[in-house]
């Protein structure tokens, strides 16, 4: 018997040792590409040369074509920029098969079918540049620069790859993009097979869509390509077919996870007018891949209205000369690091390090949203008027108040809307600080600042600073037709319009700094320390508006500057949403994403958004009232490890039925708040406890029953979505409920 | 020793286990809640039914997936999917949803075979022995065993009513309590085929009635001049045919109707007893109530393709046209929708059949080759909970989940009609008729103000004594001052009711001699004319607003001044204008001002009798109408007699003759009238022409 055991003992042991072996022996491991098995006219022999090299990272590259391989120092994981055996590939059929052989797939139009609106044409450097031999590659310090020139269409686009530490930077050089005479480009898909999976491999593609999700390899869902902006659709289009419901994306990070290894990128120039495209396999493509695209001018159209149908115009949107640089870092990560929780620590490392990203100094609170003032329809003998209706005035808020903080230890952050100007919707662009009369004036408003004050918790002021109803057309956003964009409220059943509700406008991004300004004038006279900019963190826009056109691209740094100015003003800053460049300014997130949109194509959603910033942006979750099924939203909330967030007012709630606010249901503060209490008072303690921590591991530890752990393991958060009871560690956790698990000395 | 082979073993075994990071399963909902009010617009609403998880033929259990499946049905612990492309029945485990069963290669006794690829729909009888499934290509349907014989084969009947040349293509089959086989095939809209078990055509049963719309009126009209061979070219005016249907377990058959217009309409919906009439309520209307107005791909609108009742009795619908399912309570009151088109999860590509296995919905997708689960949220729940128990005995029960239904959705109706119904059950029916107001149940609402009036007639019998004396009073007073005013004054001919400013009560009562008097003595007063046309324009407006709940769906903001403006002030003008252009052709002895004044006094009782009316309608109960319409058309009848004679003074017309001038007046007032939308559209058409130019100039 003993005999028997002790052999097995030896066998495994070598087994483990020749499997090192083989491991180490594979960090030295050149790049190659696979040959294919019979004779094919499309196979380009690939020969790599080192270019480029740091302790951390090995660039090869084909001199001849471009085509590059990065090596990680560490564990000798080569990240091919297109996959190496897709000679042998038989099952991707369509434009795929020669997308993912490519480096650069170009979308463009020509000059003269403009006007006609025809559908835009797609071209891929491998068909377009490499079957031409017209790639012209040359080394540079770090890296090489690659020129492709696109002989059909007379377009030359040049891309730099440059490594630093155990980065690549892939950088379009906008501003040297020769286009030629004819063409004119709409989008760019940068290395869309950068680090791409075959169907014999497992992994994973993280989607920054909502919270996060995550996308498996070879999941098999056919007809469904993920191809979305990063902060969402351009608003000065006004889409003609319903849009679904969906979250935004808000962080302009992705990833390629594959055993051991991952891959992360990361837009770090060109955020504000770039989209994030990921392909699973399936039967008819046999890769994995994600990437980013870069939307350099879209065809927008006009319906014409005649009497013999209708006609459709086109015009496309321009590229400006600030537009000069379009830039994706890809980090390579391994080991432990080389899951979503270690994406996400890069992810935040480098907000740190490039981005200003510090540590947390907002409290841990309930979080408030407040209703001031709303303008309802009223009638006279068919005279149809506004006016200002109160939902709650300051008095009422301070009750409130002090109804939840006479019963709990945390404090409040109260985010209160439309207590200036013209309540919940502007009607101008605001120019002042001043709190209506109708809700108890400025020193109602100075009565409940004191009174925060005195409980430790902030008062942030709202202004919203982009959207408008009433006010010059010339400061609003324009089409590419010149025509001030005006976005109608839509009924909740069917794409229609309600008629009766005036448009809002946006106010153009170049007069955005402007306003801010003012405002942050208005309310130093008024004392008032903390600021929600809602709006100008939570959506961006582009103006085609002949004087005073702005890219998307510039949108980003636009709102950064205004963040900065406050930030420097002393102003204690929070933002609805969540964009990504208002995060390094920001105390407070305010709705904050919970969930992904869950697209067919995702398998798991994370709570990605959530990993990378606890403790360093105080993040908060949907309103309960708002949300699907509140307790649900109680669970995310605590498996994120962020604040929940009420929203309420003090009047009766019916007060809003039948005005274009009444998606703010069953939001009176009676309604709520003995629950709130309760579920604060539950929560606050640990809330407190891993206020300082960021979330070191994020895992399902059976299914639907999620573990979130801080500080290495101190604390543990268990959230259980089944509808039964699980045990976690000696634990029992109730169905749909969770339990807070703390290790004294670090985790286990 | 032992330990370190389980440390080995440990490790080994914790090394092999594949790379698979985790993460909590998606769920979403891509659409929004929404709920009706009782002006049929959409308000905000919590979501009723989130989807719990999409089942694909893998997730199922089976080796090949589901081929555009077509059909489902729930019996006992199992739900079966008519897999169409595959040509099979998949039978799969309703909670676990993982196949058990596949019956494929169905033959005949004689050993041929039948393949039922393409079929569209199927059922199970009542013993769950037997499929019948509509063979839809090959125009049959086919009883087969579990084991795949073949027991029946149902072809197309003979009858006499059906054309010779009409295919038997079969789509769906529903089987009832007593084992009838109704068999809808398309394009026969003679209503669906009845079959007994043993397989004999019965009749047909359930067509779809022939709808009056202009357009049916119109070809009906035009077909009477036709000739015969103009005749056989008209489309003929037939029903459609449903589109599917479904038993519930009182044994009612519910059909739904696929939508060609642009709005829902009345009847895509019905509710058949037992002689195939629709039972439903007359005004209820299923799906979506507004207009899309979408112009470039034309509009959406909701048209139904399956229908199933489930097991508490609410009615769901899958609406095609959307990609949504709607449910509905037995009352046709609606709980929610859920659903889209978008591929997300709770989003469809195709939907293709509903069923439902208590409060659970599945809804299968014929293009994404799935099924998808609905569950109720709390909302949903505690909605159909509440539902289910309107008109119960425990109404402490309902109140308490009327008021959490209220806590979660403040925009709702539905929670004041069921605290209202609570109310009214407790006997507390001022309360009541509050709650039925906010809900904007007009019916209910008069129910409870008749029980209340019981009851303060009751309770204040003194008080009510009193105000009728003095009503009496009052009625003794005014007929002893208008006598007294009748008495001729010293000196005169003429009364004192017959002043300037009390002529109008004079022509009242004394029309021929009053209307005289205009010519005689002068007396027509512009000023009392003036006062009574304005006083026809506050009354209306009065009535807009004032008239009583139970018969006044107007809202405040609805209400158009100039809209009312011009239905008195304006007719008024109208009506005179063309009098006296008409009378003037025809030789009127009546000048203008007495066209003014003679129309103005006539308005006299019909104010009065509006005014009466304003008052009572607001005591007044649903059932008590009838006293209003009294009022009015004593009102209406003493006006028009008034006008009429007054005309005939004036004028000096024959009776006839004033008759006459009153038709061509009419025709006058219709003259002018299109005359002025003439020149309206002329005006609009420049101005739009106008606009075009400066479109196009702007964007060259």
């Amino acid at each position: 018997m003993k005999k028997i055991l002790s052999f097995i003992l030896v066998f495994s042991i070598i087994l483990s040792v020749a499997g090192i072996v083989c491991f180490a022996e594979d960090t030295l491991q050149k790049p190659s590409v696979v040959a294919p098995i019979e004779e094919d006219e499309s196979f380009y022999p690939v020969e790599y040369v080192e270019v480029a090299s740091n302790s951390e990272s090995i660039l090869y590259a084909d001199m001849k074509y471009g085509f590059f391989a990065l090596q990680n120092r560490e564990t000798g994981h080569i990240w091919y920029s297109t996959p190496n055996d897709v000679a042998t590939d038989t099952t991707t059929k369509g434009a795929d098969k020669w997308n993912l052989r490519s480096h650069l797939t170009v979308n463009y139009i020509y000059e003269e079918d403009i006007l006609s609106a025809v559908a835009v044409s797609s071209t891929n450097s491998q068909q377009g540049c490499v079957e031409n031999g017209s790639v012209n590659v040359k080394t540079i310090a770090d890296g090489i620069r690659v020129e492709y020139n696109f002989g059909d269409i007379g377009v030359m686009i040049p891309v730099e790859y440059v490594i630093k530490g155990a980065s690549l930077i892939a950088k379009i050089d906008v501003a040297k993009i020769d286009e030629g005479k004819k063409a004119l480009i709409t989008d760019i898909n940068l290395l869309p097979a950068f680090g791409a999976g075959n169907s014999s491999t497992d992994g994973q593609l993280f989607v920054p869509d909502g919270c996060g999700a995550l996308i498996d390899f070879n999941n098999g869902v056919v007809n469904q390509t993920y191809e979305k902006k990063i902060y969402g659709d351009d608003l000065i289009v006004i889409p003609e077919l319903d849009r679904t419901v969906d979250e935004e994306i808000r962080l302009p990070v992705f990833a390629t996870m594959v055993e051991n290894n991952a891959l992360m990128g990361v837009v770090t120039a060109g955020d504000g007018s770039a989209s994030i495209k990921a392909l699973n396999g399936h039967e008819t493509r046999a890769y994995n891949a994600i990437s980013s695209v870069f939307n350099v001018r879209s065809l927008e159209n006009l319906v014409m209205f005649e009497t013999k149908g209708r006609r459709v115009i086109g015009r496309l949107t321009s590229l400006p000369k600030e537009v000069d640089t379009y830039e994706v870092r890809y980090t390579m990560l391994s080991g432990d690091k080389a899951d979503y929780v270690g994406v996400a620590e890069c992810y935040r490392n480098y907000l740190i390090e490039e981005k200003g990203l510090k540590k947390s100094t907002a409290k841990p609170s309930l979080s408030l949203e407040l209703y001031g003032a709303i303008d309802v329809k009223a009638a006279f003998l068919g005279f149809e008027y506004s006016k200002i209706k109160a939902l709650t005035t300051f008095s009422q808020a301070e009750k409130i108040v002090k109804s939840i903080t006479e019963k709990t230890d945390a404090p409040v952050a109260v985010r209160y809307l439309g207590f200036s100007n013209y309540g919940l919707l502007n009607k101008k662009t605001p120019t002042n600080a001043n709190a209506m009369s109708s809700l108890g004036g400025n020193k109602g408003f100075k009565s409940l600042q004191k009174l925060l004050d005195e409980q430790d918790s902030v008062l942030y002021a709202d202004f919203d600073i982009v959207r408008y109803r009433k006010g010059s057309k010339n400061k609003a956003v324009k089409d590419v037709f010149n025509q001030p964009v005006e976005h109608t409220e839509r009924l909740r059943s069917v794409y229609a319009t309600k008629l009766d509700l005036d448009p809002v406008m946006l106010l153009a991004p170049d007069k955005l700094y402007g306003a801010a300004n003012k405002i942050l004038k208005a309310a130093d006279k008024k004392d008032i320390s903390a600021i929600s900019l809602s709006t100008l963190g939570n959506m961006i826009y582009s103006n085609s508006s002949e004087k005073a056109r702005f890219h998307r691209y510039s949108f980003p740094s636009e709102a950064e500057k205004i963040f900065a100015a406050y930030k420097k003003a002393g102003i204690n800053l929070s933002v609805e949403g969540g964009n990504a460049y208002a995060l390094p300014y920001v105390s407070r997130v305010y709705n904050s994403p919970t969930v992904s949109s869950g697209y067919n194509i995702f398998n798991k959603e994370i709570p990605f958004y959530q990993i990378v910033l606890h403790g360093y942006v105080a993040l908060t979750t949907t309103p309960m009232a708002q949300s699907i099924e509140s307790n649900t939203n109680l669970l995310q909330t605590v498996e994120s490890g962020s604040e929940f967030l009420y929203g309420g007012m003090y009047r009766e709630s019916s007060e809003v039925t039948n005005t274009r606010y009444d998606h703010l249901y069953a939001t009176e503060y009676t309604l709520w708040i003995d629950k709130a209490i309760e579920n604060i008072n539950r929560y606050y303690p640990t809330l407190k406890a891993i206020a300082d921590s960021v979330i070191t591991d994020h895992y399902e530890y059976l299914p639907d029953v999620m573990v979130t752990e801080y500080g290495e393991g101190s604390t543990k958060i268990v959230v259980n979505y089944t509808n039964e009871d699980v045990v976690f560690d000696g634990q029992t956790v109730k169905a749909q409920d969770y339990e807070v698990l703390e290790y004294v000395g670090g985790g286990n | 020793m032992k330990r370190i082979i389980a440390i080995l073993v440990c490790v080994l075994l914790i090394s092999a286990i594949p790379f698979t990071a985790s993460a909590k399963s998606v769920s979403y909902a891509p659409y929004q809640g929404y709920e009706y009010n009782e002006y049929d617009e959409s308000t905000a609403a919590p979501i009723a039914y989130l989807a719990d998880k999409i089942y694909d033929g893998g997730l199922m259990g089976l080796d090949t997936e589901l081929s555009a499946p077509s059909d489902m049905l729930y019996r006992g612990n199992s739900l079966y999917v008519l897999d169409s492309g595959n040509g099979r029945i998949v039978e799969l485990d309703a909670t676990t949803l993982k196949s058990k069963n596949i019956y494929t290669g169905f033959k005949t006794a004689d050993g041929e075979e039948k393949s039922i690829e393409g079929a569209m729909g199927f059922a199970l009888d009542a013993s769950g022995e037997h499929f019948y499934i509509a063979n839809t290509a090959d125009c049959e349907v086919l009883k087969v065993t579990r084991d795949g014989l073949v027991t029946q084969v149902l072809e197309r009947p003979d009858s006499a009513l059906l054309d010779t040349d009409a295919q038997f293509l079969v789509e769906k089959i529903v089987i009832d309590n007593k084992n009838r086989v109704y068999v809808l095939a398309k394009s026969i809209n003679l209503g669906a085929f009845v079959f007994d078990e043993d397989g004999n055509f019965m009749r047909f049963f359930g067509s779809n009635p022939i709808v009056a719309t202009a357009e049916v009126v119109r070809d009906y009209i035009l077909k009477q001049f036709m000739t015969k061979e103009q005749r056989k070219g008209l489309e003929r005016i037939t029903p459609t045919i449903f589109s599917n249907f479904d038993v519930d377990e009182y044994g009612f058959l519910y059909t739904v109707t696929a939508n060609t217009k642009n709005t829902a309409q009345k009847g895509m919906v019905r509710r058949l007893n037992y002689t195939g009439n629709d039972i439903l309520a007359e005004d209820i209307i299923f799906g979506d109530l507004e207009w899309d107005r979408v112009y470039s791909t034309g509009s959406l609108t909701t048209s139904f393709c399956d229908v199933d009742i489930d097991s508490d009795g609410f009615i769901n619908l899958l609406d095609s046209g959307r990609g949504r399912v709607f449910q509905y309570n037995t009352e046709g009151q609606l709980l929610g929708e859920f659903g889209s088109f978008s591929e997300q999860i709770g989003g469809f590509e195709t939907v293709s059949a509903i069923e439902t296995i208590g409060s659970t919905v599945f809804v299968l997708d014929s293009s994404n080759n799935n099924l998808t689960v609905f569950k109720p949220t709390e909302y949903g729940s505690k909605l159909r909970e509440a539902f289910l128990m309107m008109g119960s005995t425990e109404t402490e029960k309902s109140y308490e989940l009327w008021t959490d239904i209220l806590k979660m959705n403040t925009n709702s109706k539905y929670p004041y009609y069921g605290i209202g119904m609570v109310m009214d059950a407790r006997g507390e029916y001022k309360e009541a008729m509050n709650y039925f107001k906010l809900a904007g149940a007009r019916e209910e609402y008069s129910k409870a103000l008749r029980e209340y009036r019981q009851e303060y007639i009751s309770n204040n019998a003194l008080l009510l004594v009193l105000c009728i004396v003095a009503i009496i009073a009052v009625i003794v007073v005014i007929a002893r001052f208008i006598k007294k005013k009748s008495v001729l004054v010293e000196g005169t001919a003429f009364s004192a009711l017959e002043t300037k400013y009390m002529f109008p009560i004079y022509t009242c009562i004394h029309p021929a001699d009053g209307f005289d008097q205009f010519k005689t003595r002068k007396i027509a007063s512009l000023r009392m004319s003036a006062i009574l046309v304005a006083l026809w324009f506050f009354l209306n407006t009065a009535k807009f607003f004032y008239t009583g709940y139970t018969f006044n769906k107007n809202r405040s903001i609805d209400y158009e001044l100039v809209v009312t403006l011009f239905s008195t002030v304006g007719l008024f003008v109208l009506f005179v204008v063309a009098n006296w252009s008409v009378c003037t052709i025809m030789n009127g002895k009546g000048t203008f001002k007495d066209i003014i004044a003679t129309c103005a006094y006539a308005l006299v009782p019909y104010l009065i009798a509006t005014f009466i009316n304003i008052l009572l309608s607001n005591v007044l109960t649903m059932e008590e109408a009838a006293f209003l319409g009294i009022f009015t058309t004593i009102g209406l009848i003493w006006s028009a007699m008034l006008l009429l004679v007054g005309l005939q003074s004036i004028h000096q017309y024959s009776f006839w003759g004033t008759i006459g001038s009153i038709l061509l007046t009419i025709l006058g007032m219709l003259i002018i009238c299109f005359i002025g939308v003439l020149f309206y559209t002329l005006i609009q058409q420049a101005v739009a022409f106008i606009q075009s130019i400066i479109t196009e100039l702007s964007l060259r």
